[in-house]
């Protein structure tokens, strides 16, 4: 017996990442790829949701909740970069940062 | 009818999404995440974790979203900063390597998914959260609140006028 809501979490999940995948490889503005970062980490804490629909229990609960503590964190120290780069160089554009190409 | 409603919600959470990665004003770009996310609270709730959804519209729609549209004005973005037309080689590579991964991650969730349940489906209240978090992930907890200090730190030092050392 397959439980479908749980399935449509997961392929949901799967989805909701490629989507973000996409943000993240094709946009060049990088207040966008930081947008497209939150959607992928959306998409795995839909998959733990569903996983623990699967499995039961509030394990995956507690997990999803650290997960958003790290995503706020992981938006306000790429926020704060983006800042920083932006007072020095000026653009916003990922193909304009180049300070480390050889 | 809880499926009619997942397949609403689910629609909600894509098109936000698209809107998203497709958007060419980050501003529009910010308001789309904040219908995805929504989108993404309501199927939390509809799983029976109303916590989580509570959680996830009060810190992602009210705090990081804000923060991104914060800093959106701050910036005050124009011209070639939004300028994103045209297919070009790392476009086309990243359409394919996303349909790789689509169908990879598709192809692991049906066998994940057709394994069936092992306990009978329920959601979680904030109470056994909080036995979860306050008990078996007690360390966890410490360290996301450490992390949460080196982070403030972090973000101030990035923030200042003068470079460091």
């Amino acid at each position: 017996m397959t439980d479908t809501l749980a399935q449509g979490y997961l392929s949901l999940s799967a989805i909701l990442f490629t989507i973000g995948t996409i943000g993240v490889l094709a946009r060049r503005n990088v207040l966008v790829v930081l947008m497209s970062v939150e959607l992928i980490l959306n998409a795995a804490n839909l998959a733990f949701v569903g996983f623990g629909r699967l499995r039961g229990g509030p394990e995956a609960a507690a997990i999803v909740l650290f997960v958003i503590v790290v995503a706020a964190i992981e938006a306000a120290v790429g926020l704060a970069i983006v800042v920083a780069l932006f007072r020095g160089r000026g653009t916003t554009r990922l193909d304009e940062i180049n300070l480390l190409r050889g | 009818m809880t499926l009619v409603l997942f397949y609403l919600f689910a629609a909600v959470v894509v098109a936000g999404a698209v809107g998203v990665v497709l958007a060419s004003n980050p501003v529009t770009s910010a308001f789309s995440l904040i219908v995805s996310l929504l989108g993404v609270a309501a199927l939390f709730g509809l799983a029976g974790n109303g916590f989580l959804a509570i959680i996830q519209v009060l810190i992602y729609v009210g705090a990081v979203v804000t923060l991104f549209l914060f800093v959106i004005m701050l910036l005050d973005l124009n011209g070639p900063d939004l300028d994103e037309t045209g297919i070009t080689f790392h476009r086309v590579a990243a359409l394919l390597l996303a349909a790789i991964v689509l169908g990879s991650l598709l192809s692991v969730s049906a066998i994940l998914g057709a394994m069936g349940p092992e306990a009978e489906p329920a959601g979680s209240t904030a109470l056994q959260i909080a036995q979860m978090v306050f008990g078996r992930h007690a360390v966890s907890f410490e360290l996301a609140s450490v992390l949460l200090l080196v982070a403030v730190v972090g973000v101030v030092a990035l923030g200042r006028k003068e470079r460091l050392g």
